[in-house]
């Protein structure tokens, strides 16, 4: 398994030291940001909601997009992946190194403003500790979710940013308005629907079941390691563009 | 190795006609931004994304002309107009989003491209100078984008009156309607192309700016209306003015002088003109940034 230490600390190297960390710990920062307005106006007990729209619905999947989509499409990008991939490394595994990557810095990058934003909008009593750590979790588990997801449509297409953006912004934003329905395929729903489980306190929306929630989010992350894995198995060299 | 080679006069020569100046140069390139726009001229994996969201930002508008239809056979049109969400005035926030999306992903490719692959110097070394490059790459985006936001609404129009009993009539409820959409739609195409250039001009990579531009345009709408909700007073008022989408929103609605559809403009209650001072601001600040960008930048 050194091979897959090795690809992890490339990437983590790859990914910090450039302006993209600069843009990720911005958006990190909006949440505690909104929060600390929110404690100056004398706090809220509306914390699920507040965690939702500000950070379940934007800021999660922005952050999960731009990691998940630069682990492998950046090396891409600038060539690199040839000599990853000219290495006799299984393909599941270094799949597996760049998912854990994105996973794991998407939940140290989210974790904390959720736990920050949490405390500050409605203090650090027992009951409003429980719904922010619970929100915590949820963010986790859908956060690596997210990160597997963008990290497959990186390893698929050139373009995965914008697609990735249609989905989070079309088709869970829009259309979710729209037709109830397509929250049986929405990462933020069931992400919801865990945060829900774990808080006892919906956001207004019905939320899905707990179980179903937790196996849409095994069955993205399951279905995103095969399809990586299958990307990088079948890769071509193709232009950046 | 004998000395076998020849040398042929080929008659190359130079030219020295009459060329066309400064302004036709702008003008080819203004027209050549266009295209690349929308992937004309590339192949058919760059038209994708752009056809792909003018095509949806269409579908709105497309539908209601279809629903219109049938429901004026069915004697009820009036009822309808009445009812339906999706009409001139609101049209714009129906599909910002959409335009927003075009906007991230074309703008990198407009301004970030000839930085990234170095053939600025081949511009810079004809007659343009490099305020014409930064205002031909700025007006090709402006116009891609306010064809995107101004097609539906001519389509609305144009099955309105269709639909009619009395096509003048029909043309008669239409027309006041007509120079506000074409107002709502240029401000909001100008707006939006100045903060995304901006963006893109000042960050070469691709993925870098197609985040940096949704994130500016998609965050601080909803900061805004969460902190408009809760904490009332100037501080935020004026938050406002940090989202791209509440000022167009709040532009949209003093054009057509509607009520906003957003709670944060609503609650900020800003006297109308503050929305267009704002936009213009906003546009006159982005174009200077970007022109100050190709002062620079050697490419």
């Amino acid at each position: 398994m050194t091979a897959v230490g090795a690809i992890v600390g490339t990437t983590l190297r790859g990914m910090f030291g450039r302006r993209r960390v600069l843009l990720m710990l911005l958006l990190a920062a909006l949440p505690v940001l909104v929060g600390l307005l929110i404690r100056l106006a004398g706090g809220s007990r509306d914390t699920p909601e507040i965690l939702d729209a500000l950070v379940v619905r934007t800021v999660l999947p922005l952050v999960a997009l731009i990691i998940g989509t630069s682990v492998i499409g950046s090396e891409i990008e600038d060539g690199t992946a040839v000599f990853l991939l000219v290495k006799p490394i299984p393909r599941w595994r270094t799949a597996l190194a760049k998912m854990a990557v994105a996973a794991g810095l998407t939940a140290v990058l989210m974790v904390p403003p959720v736990v920050l934003t949490g405390v500050l909008v409605s203090g650090a009593t027992g009951e409003s500790l429980g719904i922010t750590f619970g929100f915590a979790l949820a963010v986790m588990v859908g956060g690596t979710a997210y990160a597997c997801g963008f990290t497959a449509l990186g390893a698929l297409t050139s373009r995965a940013l914008i697609v990735g953006l249609a989905y989070t912004l079309l088709w869970e934003g829009v259309l979710a308005d729209l037709l109830e329905g397509t929250r049986f395929l929405s990462v933020r729903q069931a992400t919801l629907g865990l945060a829900a489980a774990w808080t006892g306190e919906d956001t207004g929306t019905a939320a899905l079941d707990p179980t179903i929630s937790a196996v849409m989010l095994a069955v993205v992350i399951g279905a995103s390691f095969s399809i990586t894995s299958l990307a990088l198995a079948r890769f071509q060299i193709r232009s950046a563009d | 190795m004998s000395a076998s080679g020849n040398i042929y006069d080929l008659g190359y020569q130079g030219y020295d006609g009459p060329r066309l100046g400064r302004v036709a140069v702008t003008v080819g390139l203004l027209r050549a931004t266009l295209a690349a726009a929308y992937g004309i001229g590339r192949g058919g994996r760059a038209k994708v994304v752009p056809f792909g969201l003018a095509a949806m930002a269409l579908l709105p508008a497309v539908i209601v002309v279809g629903i219109t239809a049938l429901v004026s056979q069915a004697g009820a049109g009036d009822a309808l107009a009445e009812a339906s969400p999706i009409r001139h005035d609101s049209y714009l926030s129906v599909t910002s989003t959409l335009i927003m999306l075009f906007c991230a992903a074309q703008a990198p490719e407009l301004f970030g491209k000839d930085q990234r692959y170095g053939v600025l110097p081949l511009y810079f070394s004809r007659i343009l100078t490099r305020s014409d490059y930064a205002l031909a790459r700025l007006g090709g985006l402006a116009l891609a984008v306010f064809l995107v936001s101004v097609v539906p609404q001519v389509v609305i129009t144009f099955g309105a009156v269709l639909a009619a009993n009395d096509p003048v009539t029909g043309f008669a409820d239409e027309a006041a309607d007509i120079p506000r959409y074409i107002a709502s739609s240029a401000f909001a195409a100008a707006l939006l192309t100045a903060v995304a250039a901006v963006i893109a001009a000042w960050t070469p990579r691709r993925a870098y700016a197609t985040a940096g531009i949704i994130a500016v345009f998609i965050v601080p709408p909803i900061m805004v209306a969460i902190v408009s909700e809760l904490a009332a007073g100037d501080a935020a008022r004026f938050l406002l003015f940090t989202s791209v989408a509440d000022i167009l929103e709040g532009l949209n609605a003093a054009i057509f002088g509607t009520l906003a559809a957003s709670p944060a403009v609503l609650a900020a209650d800003f006297p109308e003109w503050v929305y267009l001072a704002a936009t213009a601001v906003g546009i006159a600040g982005g174009v200077a940034l970007v022109l100050r960008r190709y002062q620079g930048v050697s490419g």
